[in-house]
């Protein structure tokens, strides 16, 4: 694949106002002229007009620098800023040209192959060589050097991709971290309910839980909520397979516990029911005494009047005040004091008698309403004779039926006998033991809820641990994969880039020895480490060094130069591939230079088409001298003016 | 050029993965097909690893 570059046109471009154009001739050439008068501003134009950028004017140390600003000549509208190129490859010459307006485009007249190499080629930094770029090849550190190596050879997306497993690896690992803490909170909580029995160990391992001791903990629920045990712990079913929950195990009557309160009124009336007796017949006796005395009850309306009457009875009045009949005073006080004392006697008892059946009412209503509630559970409880209950709720009523009378009023017509009753025959204290005896067969329902819930909880418990350790198992697999696969990616990185810095180093070390054939033991290699790229040198059988540590600053630049073109050679397609070198050998001695003239001109030139830059007259004569540049490719720079631009001597090359 | 160097690493880790006994056939697909393309996110990469893993 050959191409070369025949010339270039600039036009209102960095330091050139006006039309300028630099002929090659297909061959290598050199610029020379002073420090500012731009011969820099050539090669920069052939950069820009192969990738639409100037590599000088980013990166570090160039801020305030715009391309905007900076690439369209100061004094011209940027829509003139354009750079036009001539090449030729086999089939002739073609012409391409970009534009600052439209910088992302290059126009060519036609576009072969070999020049969307060079395209790429100049894209990845394979074009133009500065002194800065050889400070970062040779003098910089291995983390730098592999940014600029693989920014040179393009590596493309190697150190994405190794990232990439890398954080794959780093999330696999956080999520059997994530996975491990909850299989151990689920079995904190499993030991919670289980008092510690279940848990073997503790930490970053799966096997930590006893299957066996968490199956006897769920059959012990199991058997409280009156289940058949399970052989083996469920994976597809759940703990409560074939157990009632507390609500349906709870809907006996005498579970509830409005009722087991009634049974224990009904006992608590029954162990007392003696003062209810006294009470009874008090009542019984109050009510007789007064019946038997019904006119003194009678008479008791008297009372009144004969309390009014006997203001009027004293020493000073010996008549009646209504009849005028006479009377003995002291004798009429005497008899009416006599029948208020009666009276008031009679008065009392009455008031007793109220007093009483109002506590009778109250006493044998109490337990009224319990035995309601409990006869309306009897169809329910069908194993339990009833009947002492209902005829104690008989007697019950039938004495509160009495104890709501009038009794005072209907004193003459109360039927006492009703009274007269033997409540301790009629108590349904075994009825009442027989119903306590059952509901206390049941368990109670919290106990039942709660030993539910502990089964529902030691399931949830035990579903969570499957889950989280089946986590585990399969991200530490992946974790582990991963491992090999990232050390497995970085070896085979470390073997291609290997065999391609090896072929360099074979190819640096021959065009170094080219100028210095007398330097023994330099055998230089480039490696890939983990973190950079290393370099370094033999030195006359004093062991290896970094390139700066022993070798001369001409030496270094040599080296640079050296290892670019190596990786033009590389990785450049081309038969001939341009190169630019920017006042690159300036630290090379004179008989250096010489030398290395010399072998551009017998060595090189074949495999590179060269554009130089320099300030140095002489080593301008040796690059013509020894045919490495013909004389007609000397490019002088007398001068640069603002208006005018670089001024070339002779003007012949802009012909 | 570029697509040479990184063709040859996919190629040769392949290789690499495809003979390691620690690394399962489902794995060394799912990552040569991931590590060509690089279009999912880190997660789905490694859901995907787990994933297989049950299947």
């Amino acid at each position: 694949m050959n191409l070369v570059l025949d010339s270039i046109t600039v036009e209102g471009f960095r330091g050139v106002p006006t039309e300028q154009t630099y002929n090659f001739r297909g061959k290598n050439a050199v610029f020379q002229g002073p420090n500012g008068s731009g011969k820099s501003t050539a090669l920069q134009a052939i950069e820009f007009l192969l990738t639409g950028e100037i590599q000088a004017l980013r990166g570090s140390g160039t801020g305030g620098i715009t391309a905007p600003k900076h690439i369209p000549n100061l004094q011209v509208d940027p829509k003139d800023t354009v750079v036009r190129g001539t090449f030729k490859d086999a089939k002739g010459t073609f012409q391409v040209y970009r534009r600052f307006t439209n910088r992302s485009k290059i126009v060519a007249e036609r576009r072969p192959p070999v020049f969307s190499e060079l395209v790429t080629l100049a894209n990845s930094g394979l074009l133009h060589l500065t002194r800065e770029e050889i400070l970062e090849l040779i003098l910089t550190t291995p983390g730098n050097r592999k940014e600029q190596i693989y920014q040179l050879i393009n590596t493309g997306q190697l150190d994405d991709r190794r990232l990439r497993l890398k954080g794959v690896q780093r999330k696999a690992s956080q999520a059997v971290d994530h996975a491990s803490k909850s299989a151990q909170d689920s079995l904190d909580r499993l030991d919670g309910i289980a008092k510690g029995s279940v848990s073997l160990a503790e930490g970053r391992n799966e096997q930590t839980l006893d299957t066996d001791a968490l199956l006897t903990e769920v059959n012990d629920r199991r058997k409280r909520l009156n289940a058949p045990p399970l052989t083996t712990l469920p994976t597809n079913q759940s703990f409560t397979v074939d157990v009632d929950s507390p609500v349906e195990q709870a809907s006996h009557p005498l579970q509830r516990t409005d009722i087991c309160q009634d049974i224990d009124t009904l006992q608590s009336w029954v162990a007392t029911i003696s003062d209810h007796q006294m009470t009874l017949d008090h009542t019984r006796r109050a009510a007789s005494a007064l019946q038997a005395d019904t006119e003194a009850l009678a008479s008791l309306s008297e009372l009144s009047l004969i309390q009014q009457g006997r203001q009027f009875v004293d020493a000073e009045t010996t008549s009646c005040p209504l009849c005028d009949s006479n009377w003995n005073s002291e004798e009429l006080s005497r008899q009416l004091q006599n029948k208020t004392e009666r009276l008031e006697r009679i008065e009392q008892r009455r008031d007793e008698l109220i007093t009483q059946t109002n506590k009778l009412h109250s006493t044998a209503s109490t337990p009224i309403q319990p035995i309601q509630r409990l006869l309306k559970i009897a169809d329910t409880v069908d194993d339990i004779d009833w009947t002492p209950i209902r005829q104690f709720a008989g007697v019950l009523q039938a004495i509160v039926g009495q104890a709501e009378k009038d009794i005072i009023g209907e004193i003459e017509t109360f039927k006492i006998e009703r009274l007269n009753v033997d409540l301790e025959s009629f108590a349904p204290t075994d009825v009442l033991n027989q119903l306590e005896a059952k509901a206390n067969q049941f368990p109670d329902q919290a106990e039942l809820q709660q030993t539910w819930d502990e089964l529902t909880t030691l399931e949830e418990g035990y579903s969570t641990w499957r889950a989280a350790t089946k986590e585990i198992r399969n991200y530490e697999t992946v974790e582990r994969e991963i491992t090999v696969s990232k050390e497995e990616y970085i070896a085979a990185r470390d073997e291609i880039l290997g065999d391609i810095f090896e072929a360099v180093s074979k190819q640096f070390e021959e065009l170094y020895s080219l100028v210095n054939p007398d330097e023994t033991s330099f055998d230089p290699k480039l490696g890939q480490t983990n973190t950079g790229v290393k370099f370094d040198v033999g030195f006359y059988d004093e062991g290896r060094h970094p390139p700066r540590a022993l070798h001369s600053e001409g030496h270094q630049d040599l080296m640079g130069v050296a290892l670019f073109l190596s990786l033009v050679s590389q990785f450049s397609p081309l038969d001939r591939t341009p190169v630019l070198l920017d006042d690159v050998l300036m630290s090379v001695d004179a008989t250096h230079r010489k030398r290395i003239a010399e072998i551009l001109a017998s060595e090189l030139s074949h495999q590179f088409q060269f554009i130089i830059t320099t300030h140095d007259e002489i080593w301008a004569k040796q690059l013509c001298d020894a045919n490495a540049v013909p004389a007609e490719n000397k490019i002088m720079i007398s001068e640069w003016t603002p208006s005018g631009g670089p001024e070339l001597e002779g003007n012949e090359q802009s012909l | 050029m570029s697509d040479d160097i990184e063709t040859r690493v996919l190629n040769r880790f392949s290789s690499r993965i495809e003979q390691s006994p620690n690394v399962t056939a489902d794995t060394h697909q799912i990552l040569v097909d991931d590590l060509q393309s690089m279009d999912a996110d880190r997660t789905e990469l490694l859901n995907r690893l787990v994933e297989q893993q049950d299947s």
